[in-house]
């Protein structure tokens, strides 16, 4: 037994070294998300106040290309409005209008600024200066003007963390434009300026530039937001790998939406109470 | 002893504000993406105490996670940094050198000292950082690779830093 202490004291630097590298350890594998969470969380406070008065020097000088895409999103809802095929102008789509009044009024959109980024990790996060004040909850979608960002995984009282979509936890249901195919968007790690589809069907024809956008099927984004194009794909087993050039420019954001899907819970429950049954 | 501990408390504030807010907002690359908050750790007084060096090392750490958003990855790499800092230097550092108790920069030890002392313990750092990160053996060369060029670029700019900051004028 004694010789027990002596190892002990012998060696203290070492055990000193075990506790420290083990809380981190905790820290890093810890699966309950609820103590990374409450790890997060106590630093939204002082480290999301430090970054958005940073943020707020930063925007300054991309003002400019911030004042240029929000008047080419202008132009872009404009042409939808007054397009020839959009419901709000033709009468004979009467009944039509007031089912796609209900479907667009699910979704509530929140302005919120990106107050930190980063695209280096294998996981990215982002922060932004919304949170439960605003009416953002844990079950939220961002997108931008571009296309989609990723989805809310944390909320505090005045701030929000994000997964990217540079993320390997980041899952989204996204589907061919022209054939509407749906698959789920991964990211490989390597490119944040290509992600990966890997379960679409090998008979389904595809070619370069065909548009990809989300599919509505996970009901935190609304259908048809954009995600990127095709770069290239290669038939690998019974399916197509396709790599997906990202419309949404990941290392220059500033401006972005919260999707709120103020039906979330109602389909969800209807949803499990399905599986609860099988 | 008092002024001694400003020093470092405004070290450790200065390294890490030109941590978040310069050198993560210009080199942010996939592949490229350096941390100079070691800086802190490497130059701490060669004679303070082990329980000091990894405390701090686990305090510098926690704060780089915080602000990177990641849960421990910083603080572990850290602290198996400092760690390794303690017997670097026990066996690489002369009798002399601790009576005086010098910090071990560049300006005590010169550059090619400096530079494999600080090669080789970044290099630790990145490494344990970016494998926890990933978290998987899968991806293992790319992941060498990104730890070997962020290391690369952290260590060139530590080394422009300890020249930008040391006053030229007098010699200790």
């Amino acid at each position: 037994m004694p010789q027990f202490f002596y190892f002990f004291i012998r060696f203290k630097i070492f055990w000193v070294f075990v506790i420290f590298e083990a809380i981190s350890l905790i820290l890093v594998f810890n699966g309950n998300p609820y103590h990374r969470s409450v790890y997060i969380n106590s630093a939204n406070g002082l480290v999301g106040g430090i970054y958005s008065s940073s943020s707020n020097v930063k925007q300054y000088f991309h003002l400019k290309a911030i004042n240029d895409s929000l008047v080419a999103e202008n132009a872009r809802l404009y042409t939808n409005i007054y397009s020839k095929d959009s419901s709000f102008h033709t009468k004979d789509t009467i009944n039509f209008k007031d089912t796609t009044a209900k479907y667009v009024g699910r979704f509530v959109y929140i302005a919120a600024d990106v107050v930190s980024n980063s695209t280096a990790y294998r996981n990215n996060y982002l922060m932004l200066n919304v949170g439960t004040a605003d009416g953002v909850t844990r079950q939220c979608g961002v997108v931008c003007n571009d296309g989609v960002v990723g989805l809310i995984y944390d909320v505090s009282e005045h701030f929000c963390t994000v997964i990217s979509l540079l993320n390997s936890n980041a899952k989204i249901s996204a589907k061919l434009d022209s054939v509407n195919n749906a698959g789920t968007l991964l990211w490989n790690g390597l490119n944040p300026r290509l992600a990966q589809i890997d379960d679409i069907n090998k008979h389904v024809k595809l070619e370069t530039g065909q548009g990809i956008s989300t599919s509505g099927l996970s009901y935190v984004f609304p259908r048809n937001i954009k995600i990127g194009e095709v770069d290239t794909f290669e038939v690998v087993g019974n399916n197509n790998h396709i790599s997906v050039k990202l419309s949404t420019p990941f290392e220059t954001l500033y401006k972005v939406y919260v999707v709120r899907n103020l039906d979330f819970e109602e389909e969800t429950k209807l949803l499990n109470s399905i599986k609860g049954k099988q | 002893m008092y002024r001694d501990i400003l020093i470092q408390v405004f070290r450790f504030v200065f390294i890490m504000a030109l941590q978040v807010f310069v050198v993560n907002q210009i080199l942010q690359y996939n592949l490229v993406n350096p941390f100079i908050y070691p800086l802190f750790i490497l130059i701490l007084p060669v004679n303070t105490s082990f329980f000091w060096v990894l405390s701090l090392s686990f305090a510098i750490g926690v704060v780089a996670d915080l602000f990177q958003m990641t849960a421990g990855i910083h603080a572990a790499a850290t602290v198996f940094m400092g760690f390794l800092r303690i017997f670097f230097l026990n066996t690489a550092l002369s009798k002399e050198n601790f009576e005086k108790n010098i910090s071990p920069n560049i300006q005590n030890k010169g550059l090619t000292w400096f530079t494999i002392y600080a090669m080789l313990l970044l290099a630790v750092h990145h490494f344990v950082l970016y494998l926890l990160e990933v978290l998987t053996f899968n991806e293992f060369f790319y992941t060498s690779l990104k730890a070997i060029l962020s290391a690369a670029a952290s260590l060139l700019i530590i080394i422009l830093l300890e020249y930008l900051l040391t006053p030229t004028g007098k010699k200790k």
